[in-house]
């Protein structure tokens, strides 16, 4: 397949031809992640949007290693996660880290705050107590909250507050990218503001890249530099935000962003809707995904997986049927 | 217009899930149970350094002699004291149980923490030997071995946790395994843990409360279990003061009248077994997470 650089920049993060195949009773294949290429720059955020059961969760831990992809490589500044044998992953996370979709299940109900963050710091950097203990406070601070709350245990914590903590276990050890696994997707809507506020408020000030997984179209639309559209373990259209949300190419991209309500008196548009349920991921045909589903379909589609066509401006879209005709 | 009320009082009971009216009842239960232990414990203590008589030594009374002042408890047919016998039983049967559970705990535990995390064939291969060996009713496995290996404390506690040691692997390896894919094994796999501290500093603390609340359940059985060797004459010496053998020395009493002989023993053992019990029953309503917060 041709592969389109999608990055502005240079890549932090590169992701490669990345599959990851669950296998099925029955001897069959259940493909998750179907050849994934993703480059995320320095200081960035892409956003990866997509349906449940889209792959967007199984790509975020596949790059990580917190389930073993199989195939394709993955490099963080030129340094391989995958492949890279399993001992050797824990340097690997002072690079990368990652913020988890509910801050309830991801904190140790054991551990208070104070352990929590001073973990990651005792683990990777050469620090002494008095040291750690003083990263720690900077820590709680950065992310709003007080040196009162480094007693306290999760459950004594509101959910934003977890959430805040688990965002400072992420920037303890200085990753050069974090992934974001819908991290607001699990608060109440009074706190998410909050906390989207806060992740670009450090992304400003340390310079991190954002890996953000999500489904929410508003929120990326507000947080994101370039967004990626998954499809059934496929990016189907990728591009800056500005340009995929003004003119969305793919038929599943228009389908997902018509579907998305409008915050706009008068404003109408027109819904493009696509028939049935997402497809099946057990054994695939070599076909576009959305074949039996798109109301552009044309009898080439069923011939061969498209790949991402460059249309120019980092803009890029998996369906040769837009790209012949033009809107 | 009527307007409805809302049942306040069920409302309340509902919201806050009846921990009011259970929490003082695992109280009572553990009280009791640490209270008797801790009653049991300074006995076993004390005859390290004072008993009314020496245990050991028989002849002290005329044999078979009832409960009076001299002898608080009797006199067993050989005339050796009742009271100290019991005192220095303490001794044995506490000493032995808890030793064969703390042995069983923490070989178990570690080996159905790895196997749980690590799961795969090495887990499964453990998890059937270990049905096999529970095919085997643990009284009669303990005499069948120290039958066969012979008689002495060391042996009897070695068989005791062997016993144990099943179970405990299998209550932290379901533990364990049903928890090593949760949230916050993955984060603590991601902040640089290597597998042995998810496993160990993660995911067994948070995993202990069915694990503990067995402890006191399998304490209970090895407490029977060594009374029930001795009783049969297997393990310890025959002029040890242990309960088990205490009984089997007063049966043919029991017959004639002189029921002090094996009473007094048979009611250490159930005292001890049943705070025993009592304890597991608080701890596992206290460790139950559902219940706590």
């Amino acid at each position: 397949m041709s592969f389109v650089n999608m990055s502005v920049g240079d890549a932090i993060l590169q992701v490669r031809d990345l599959h990851k195949i669950f296998p099925v009773e029955g001897g069959r294949r259940l493909v998750a992640v179907d050849g994934v290429d993703l480059d995320v720059a320095a200081g960035e955020t892409l956003a990866l949007v997509g349906e449940s059961g889209s792959g967007k969760s199984t790509v975020a831990r596949c790059i990580v290693r917190l389930i073993e992809p199989s195939g394709g490589e993955v490099t963080i500044d030129g340094t391989a996660i995958v492949p890279l044998p399993t001992k050797r992953l824990a340097g690997i996370y002072r690079r990368i880290q990652m913020v988890f979709q509910d801050p309830n299940a991801s904190l140790n109900p054991r551990m208070n705050v104070r352990q929590v963050l001073d973990e990651p710091l005792r683990l990777h950097l050469a620090l002494s107590g008095a040291e750690r203990a003083g990263r720690v406070r900077e820590l709680v601070e950065m992310v709003g909250l007080t040196p009162a709350h480094l007693e306290r245990y999760p459950h004594e914590l509101s959910g934003g507050q977890r959430q805040r903590v688990g965002i400072a276990r992420a920037i303890a050890v200085s990753p050069d990218i974090v992934i974001l696994d819908e991290p607001t997707s699990s608060l109440d809507v009074s706190v998410r503001g909050q906390i989207l506020g806060l992740l670009l408020d450090l992304q400003q000030r340390l310079g991190l890249a954002y890996l953000f997984i999500s489904h929410d179209l508003q929120v990326v639309q507000h947080v994101a530099d370039r967004v990626a559209v998954m499809y059934l373990g496929s990016i189907v259209e990728t591009g800056p935000v500005a340009d995929v949300f003004r003119d969305p190419r793919h038929p599943y991209t228009r389908a997902l962003l018509s579907a998305a309500p409008v915050a706009q008196w008068g404003v109408k548009r027109t819904r493009v809707r696509l028939a049935g349920e997402i497809a099946s991921a057990i054994d695939p045909p070599d076909a576009c995904r959305l074949v039996g589903r798109c109301p552009m379909a044309q009898p080439s589609c069923s011939a061969g997986k498209p790949s991402l066509i460059d249309l120019g401006q980092a803009h890029a879209v998996a369906c040769p049927v837009v790209v012949d005709r033009p809107t | 217009m009527k307007i409805a009320r809302l049942p306040l009082a069920t409302l309340e009971t509902s919201v806050v899930p009846s921990r009011a009216r259970r929490k003082p009842k695992s109280y009572w239960a553990l009280r009791i149970g640490i209270g008797i232990l801790a009653f049991y414990i300074a006995v076993a203590l004390l005859s390290l350094v004072w008993t009314p008589y020496d245990p050991l030594t028989p002849g002290i009374g005329d044999g078979y002699d009832a409960p009076s002042l001299a002898f608080p408890l009797g006199t067993d047919r050989l005339g050796a004291d009742m009271l100290s016998r019991l005192m220095a039983g303490a001794r044995y049967d506490l000493g032995i149980s808890l030793t064969a559970v703390a042995i069983a705990l923490t070989v178990g535990t570690t080996i159905g923490t790895f196997a749980g995390y690590y799961g795969g064939k090495v887990d499964i291969a453990i998890l059937r030997g270990v049905e096999i060996f529970q095919a085997f009713p643990g009284l009669l496995f303990a005499m069948l071995v120290v039958q066969a290996v012979g008689a002495g404390i060391t042996n009897v506690i070695l068989v005791l946790s062997f016993v144990g040691i099943p179970d405990y692997l299998r209550l932290a390896r379901a533990e364990i395994h049903a928890k090593r894919h949760w949230q916050y094994a993955e984060a603590a796999r991601m902040v640089g843990n290597p597998p042995w501290r998810v496993a160990f500093r993660h995911l067994l603390p948070n995993s202990v409360g069915p694990v503990l609340a067995f402890t006191s359940i399998n304490a209970a059985f090895s407490a029977l279990v060594t009374a029930s060797l001795g009783f049969l004459g297997l393990g310890l010496g025959p002029n040890t003061p242990e309960w088990g053998s205490m009984i089997a020395r007063g049966q043919d009493g029991v017959m004639t009248g002189q029921w002090w002989v094996s009473f007094f023993p048979g009611l250490a053992i159930m005292g001890l077994t049943g705070s025993f019990y009592l304890l597991g029953d608080a701890l596992s309503d206290i460790t139950d997470p559902r219940r706590r917060q």
